[in-house]
């Protein structure tokens, strides 16, 4: 299959999508959309010729038949089902989306809309919420990125967050992404936004699933408007099955004295794409991009970050850690442009790899574009084995170099995972961290900090 | 039998000849320094009793308790009871000094075909032995040896010791670096653990560690060969003299 005999079945694709439409034809939205359609018939499908996808090969895209399948994902699942996917002892508002759709059945959203806005991106769009149609593909470049223009062509429902002026939203936000893939191979675009009002904060947590054999494509946008003094806590959590391929884009945009925190913790997927984009449009915002990735077989995983200084005095830090196994490969690319006026500019990244084998492979490169003069900005990559002399250490004292091994890739693991703010959160990754180490006793030190405080404060 | 036995071993690193044909019977209850100048081959010789990857063992013979140790790995020979006390404590971010103590004493247990030690019980065992070199308990829920200082990596090592109990314990110059104080206690911590069933090799550059460590046999290594062995007092008639002496006699 080449680029045009994909290029046919998105148009027929296409017809189809839009004569299911009905009321929402005439809407902005959807003119944005004809747009998006009209730019993939101009739009290339990336190659390794590119620079943003010299590493990354996404001939897998003609390999199988991704369509887009609706059906009612109300009819198809239970709770049962998605029992697996959930967080432990997390308590959370669930939005549950079966290949794109809002599963309405199997969300719990604890927030009556009047105050605070959490719903799916259909019902936003079917009663005309003023601020999606202001919003809708202002950050999302869908006339020069074919990924993101093929999900706005497409884009039907997804997350919708609105929150005003002033509000703390302490249970987490979880969308939960399943592709159900037993009646076929199945794409979907899910298409999310989040508006924060100014001095309020979110903690959000995408997960993806897939649920039978059949590989699962999910190309999926998320554009995040933080207004000023707002706190956005954002975690992206992939343990998916070993057929399924990812591409998301996330663009962030951020006014005064805003903070954005980011945590991709990968760890498993056949082809993740992970595009972190993150703007500040006012001064004294900071952004904070983390990341965890551990691989095995011949997985992939490609995080793609841009930090935008285009104002004054703002700060940014990216922290990505990865460990890589058997003939996994990832791809690290940390862009960072510094505008001429952006005085005062902290920026810093730094990438870490571990690999375990001969045939696993890193390429990690950062992209500095500075053109002010009073900032500071540094990054560091290295890519390496495990520390000789730590190992020789652990091993004198009787423990196995099996043993070894996984408590040192259990410790440099943790350094990003402690990061997480989300406490549930953080221990479901530490244990899914800690299972594939085979490491058991990774809480007794967080068991015994607890007893010693209690000791002391008996005496 | 002897605890330990080394005939005529002789070791390289990197195609250098270091170790040149050593003999030392060491016997349960019997404490042993091993003093000499710089680049003698203490710590290599130290380093080979323990496993460390990186040496080429070219002659000789090291029994543990009447088991050839080139048969043990690294970690086999910690769990039949021998221990070093490391010059350079390596740090290990994100590992608790307690965790890291749980899973030496389980390994160690499993060897032995012991069950996991009890959680309670190892509570009560890490806060007597912490007191044994005054380490504050606030230290146990730390990274291991991450920010501390030379003093505490050596305390550190102690209580590790106390912890391990090995019937074979290694002092790789635990004594360098420290202060007066330091010292006290490092020496206090092996002078309670030292009994009739275990053995200490003391290696120093310093006579000072030995006024606290009161040792039966003083070793002086010297380009890669014992080459004098007396009691205490040698150690003190080193520190007056100097190795030139030694060094002469050695070369002629």
């Amino acid at each position: 299959m080449d680029n045009r005999e994909i290029k046919n079945i998105l148009a027929e694709e296409f017809l189809k999508f839009q004569s299911k439409l009905n009321g929402q034809k005439t809407s902005t939205i959807n003119a944005i959309r004809q747009e998006a359609f009209n730019a993939i018939k101009n739009l290339e499908l990336p190659t390794r010729k590119s620079e943003a996808w010299r590493f990354t090969n996404v001939s897998w895209l003609n390999e199988h038949d991704f369509l887009l399948r609706n059906g009612n994902p109300d009819i198809n699942l239970s709770n049962e089902d998605i029992e697996p996917f959930t967080i432990k002892d997390l308590n959370e508002n669930l939005l549950v989306f079966v290949n794109g759709t809002f599963s309405e059945k199997l969300s719990r959203i604890k927030y009556p809309r009047d105050e605070i806005i959490i719903e799916s991106f259909r019902d936003a769009e079917k009663r005309n919420a003023p601020n999606l149609l202001k919003h809708f593909s202002l950050l999302a470049d869908y006339k020069n990125d074919f990924f993101t223009a093929l999900n706005t062509a497409f884009a039907k429902d997804g997350v919708y967050v609105n929150v005003p002026a002033g509000v703390i939203i302490d249970e987490p936000i979880h969308v939960m992404f399943i592709s159900d893939t037993r009646q076929g191979a199945v794409m979907s675009n899910p298409r999310n936004i989040f508006l924060i009002g100014k001095c309020s904060q979110i903690n959000v947590v995408e997960t993806y699933h897939t649920i039978g054999d059949n590989p699962a494509f999910t190309n999926m946008v998320t554009e995040i408007f933080m207004n000023f003094a707002t706190h956005f806590e954002f975690n992206k959590i992939q343990n998916d099955k070993g057929n399924s391929y990812y591409i998301g884009t996330t663009q962030v945009e951020q006014a005064k004295n805003s903070v954005f925190n980011a945590s991709t913790i990968t760890m498993s997927g056949r082809f993740i794409r992970n595009n972190m984009y993150t703007a500040f449009k006012e001064e004294n915002a900071e952004t904070n991009l983390n990341g965890f990735y551990f691989m095995r077989n011949n997985d992939f995983v490609d995080n793609h970050t841009l930090i935008d200084h285009a104002v004054p005095n703002c700060n940014s830090n990216e922290f990505y850690k990865g460990i890589l196994d058997d003939s996994a490969k990832a791809v690290f690319n940390g862009k960072v442009i510094v505008r001429p006026n952006a005085q005062k500019t902290n920026a810093y990244q730094q990438n870490k790899n571990i690999l375990l084998t001969d045939d696993s492979k890193i390429n990690t490169k950062p992209e500095l574009e500075i053109y002010a003069d009073d900032v500071k900005c540094s990054h560091g990559a290295t890519t390496g084995y495990l520390d000789k002399e730590a190992m020789f250490y652990l091993r004198s004292r009787g423990i196995s170099e099996e043993m070894a091994k996984s408590l040192l890739l259990n410790s440099f693991a943790s350094e990003v995972i402690e990061r997480i703010k989300i406490a549930e959160l953080r221990d479901d990754i530490k244990r899914q961290v800690a299972d594939r180490l085979t490491v058991d006793d990774l809480y007794f030190c967080d068991v015994l900090g607890d007893v010693f405080k209690a000791i002391e404060n008996k005496q | 039998m002897a605890l330990l036995k080394i005939e005529n071993l002789s070791a390289n690193v990197n195609g250098n000849k270091i170790l040149k044909g050593i003999n030392l019977e060491v016997n349960a209850g019997e404490i042993h320094a091993i003093m000499g100048p710089n680049g003698s081959g203490k710590s290599t010789l130290a380093n080979v009793l323990t496993g460390k990857e990186g040496y080429d063992i070219t002659g000789g013979t090291i029994e543990f308790m009447g088991k050839n140790l080139f048969d043990m790995s690294a970690e086999e020979r910690a769990r039949e009871g021998i221990f070093l006390a490391f010059q350079y404590p390596v740090e290990i971010p994100g590992v608790s000094n307690a965790n890291f103590m749980k899973t030496a004493i389980n390994e160690k247990r499993k060897h032995k075909g012991l069950p996991p030690i009890d959680a309670m019980e190892f509570l009560q065992l890490m806060t007597e032995k912490a007191k044994l070199v005054e380490i504050d308990r606030k230290f146990l829920n730390r990274s291991v040896n991450e920010g501390f200082s030379g003093g505490e990596k050596k305390r550190n090592e102690v209580f590790q010791m106390a912890m391990l109990e090995p019937t074979l314990a290694i002092l790789d110059e635990t004594d360098s670096g420290l202060d007066i104080d330091a010292l006290k206690i490092v020496a206090n911590g092996v002078n309670k653990l030292s009994k009739a069933t275990n053995a200490f090799v003391v290696i120093t550059h310093y006579q000072r560690l030995l006024d606290y460590i009161i040792p039966d046999f003083v070793h002086v290594l010297y380009n890669g060969r014992i080459v004098k062995t007396g009691n205490k007092n040698l150690a003190l008639e080193l520190e007056e003299k100097g190795y030139d002496e030694i060094k002469q006699n050695a070369n002629l």
